[in-house]
């Protein structure tokens, strides 16, 4: 199975001015750089860019007609609003973006304050590389009644998917890994295995600062930025129970819930896909996110219960992605 | 250490031991790199599947990504899933009407978010909720005016760190 291996990579000690350089010290430098090509090219198409299914190609906010963020615009070509409450994100032709794929949509404008949104997305509508997404809005006010209109609201929404064609631009480059010739004691040190060292290495490093900072954190909006378990408490109150790059959540009133980020988040890039934790199985609870600062996300929680909406305190999950200020 | 660019050479150019070092250096860069967030199993051969050579070990990527479908063929509901990641342990199981059963394994702070799929205008809404090692995903529609747990396609991404 091709996860039983390790690194073909051997640790090589610094040399001094009078070791050899020889055939055995330039093979080790090559080889252990052509290793690290095969870890760098399991999640990451050859530009860096990431293709792991667990990672969405599109990411973003949408405020019809304005989008922020989907990967810069570059992976999608077009977004619509065909009919009340049904925007549709079209990839390009080479991502396909609808095929093989799983959406996340969470509904984040200024009317989750007030009542909940429910959102679906459809798959393979369109021309098939369109993903449409609707948004349902509460008429009623919370309370009794559970009357649904469309409505086209703000969403931040996650495409994971895989491209169809791997090899086109930004996925793939024109540079190509070289092989190399491997040198034996009567070998001349030719240049060619220099600068195929020289070469790789820097195809290397250029492919993991595409999506990587230099110490290797994810600096893509593609990847969540942090992640918060929140439960409930006597008081009431909401506390932490695991988080990652989470400082704080504050209990705001009933079924609010503020969650302070470590790090500020840029205008207009915090993409929250929040789900409300049930607490009994059938429960019908739906949380939104809403970002009303650069470092705080302010959660909103609602229950369905004996034909009522209503205002409610319940555990959540919140990823958070986008991009650090 | 840091990387540093390396130059091309050509026949007549002699290679010095800084030089040589800089491009030991280098490969070391890329290793501390490349190890930050992605599992490298160095010196060591990796059986677990969540620790698959080269995967992503970043608690902040997703561990699974799943869209089911519910195929009614031949008659009760069956999952048709298009998975990706190494979380889940078996094919989920169909609990009760809108309640999906899915048994993860090898990690631990579980989280989920779930969004149900829908091509026509419908109030469809949906829950993932992870208890130990199980996560619940279920599903709702109204019926009469009321919701009711309905089996609906959804989508659901699962984080939980190796």
């Amino acid at each position: 199975m091709p996860f039983l291996r390790s690194l073909e990579y051997v640790k090589q000690g610094t040399v001094i001015r009078k070791d050899p350089l020889g055939h055995v010290r330039l093979n080790d430098l090559a080889s252990n750089t052509e290793a690290l090509m095969d870890p760098a090219l399991a999640e990451h198409r050859s530009t860096g860019v990431h293709n792991a299914l667990e990672v969405p190609f599109l990411v973003g906010r949408v405020e019809y007609p304005t989008v922020y963020g989907l990967s810069g615009s570059t992976w999608y070509s077009s977004v619509s609003n065909p009919a009340t409450g049904r925007v549709v994100i079209a990839g390009t032709t080479a991502l396909r973006i609808a095929i093989g794929g799983a959406v996340l949509v969470g509904v984040s404008g200024d009317q989750v304050a007030s009542v909940p949104h429910l959102a679906t997305w459809e798959s393979g509508g369109g021309a098939g590389s369109e993903v449409p997404i609707r948004i349902r809005k509460l008429t009623s006010a919370l309370g009794a009644g559970n009357s649904w209109a469309d409505v086209t609201q703000p969403f931040d929404v996650a495409v994971h998917t895989v491209p169809t064609d791997a090899d086109v631009s930004p996925l793939a480059t024109p540079h190509a890994w070289q092989r190399r010739d491997f040198l034996s004691s009567d070998t001349a040190l030719a240049d060619p295995q220099w600068d195929t060292i020289a070469s790789n290495q820097e195809i290397l490093h250029g492919m993991m600062l595409a999506e990587h900072t230099s110490a290797g954190a994810h600096n893509t909006p593609r990847i969540s930025k942090a992640l918060a378990w929140v439960n409930t408490a006597a008081g009431p109150s909401y506390v932490l129970s695991r988080n990652q790059q989470i400082n704080s959540v504050a209990y705001v009133s009933t079924g609010v819930c503020d969650v302070t980020l470590k790090n500020a988040m840029a205008a207009h890039s915090t993409f929250c896909f929040p789900q409300a934790r049930p607490s009994s199985i059938g429960e019908f609870v739906v949380a939104h996110a809403l970002a009303i600062s650069s470092t705080v996300v302010r959660v909103y929680l609602y229950l369905y219960s004996g034909g009522n909406w209503s205002r409610a305190d319940r555990g959540f999950f919140l990823p958070i992605y986008g991009v650090l200020a | 250490m840091s990387y540093v660019r390396l130059f091309q050479v050509v026949q007549d150019f002699v290679l010095g031991v800084q030089t040589v070092n800089q491009a030991r250096d280098n490969n070391e860069d890329l290793l501390s790199v490349l190890d930050a967030r992605h599992e490298i199993s160095l010196g060591v051969v990796e059986t677990s599947p969540l620790k698959a050579f080269g995967r992503h070990d970043d608690s902040l990527i997703p561990r699974a990504v799943v869209t089911l479908h519910v195929s009614t063929d031949p008659g009760a509901p069956t999952p048709v899933l298009e998975v990706s990641g190494p979380l889940l342990q078996a094919e989920p199981i169909h609990r009760a009407t809108g309640v999906w059963v899915f048994q993860l394994r090898g990690a631990w702070t579980f989280g989920a978010s779930a969004t149900p799929l829908a091509t026509a205008a419908v109030d469809y809404g949906a829950t993932a909720v992870c208890s130990g090692s199980t996560l619940y995903v279920t599903t709702w529609a109204t019926t009469g005016g009321a919701f009711a747990l309905t089996d609906l396609d959804f989508s659901v991404a699962i984080w939980g760190k190796p």
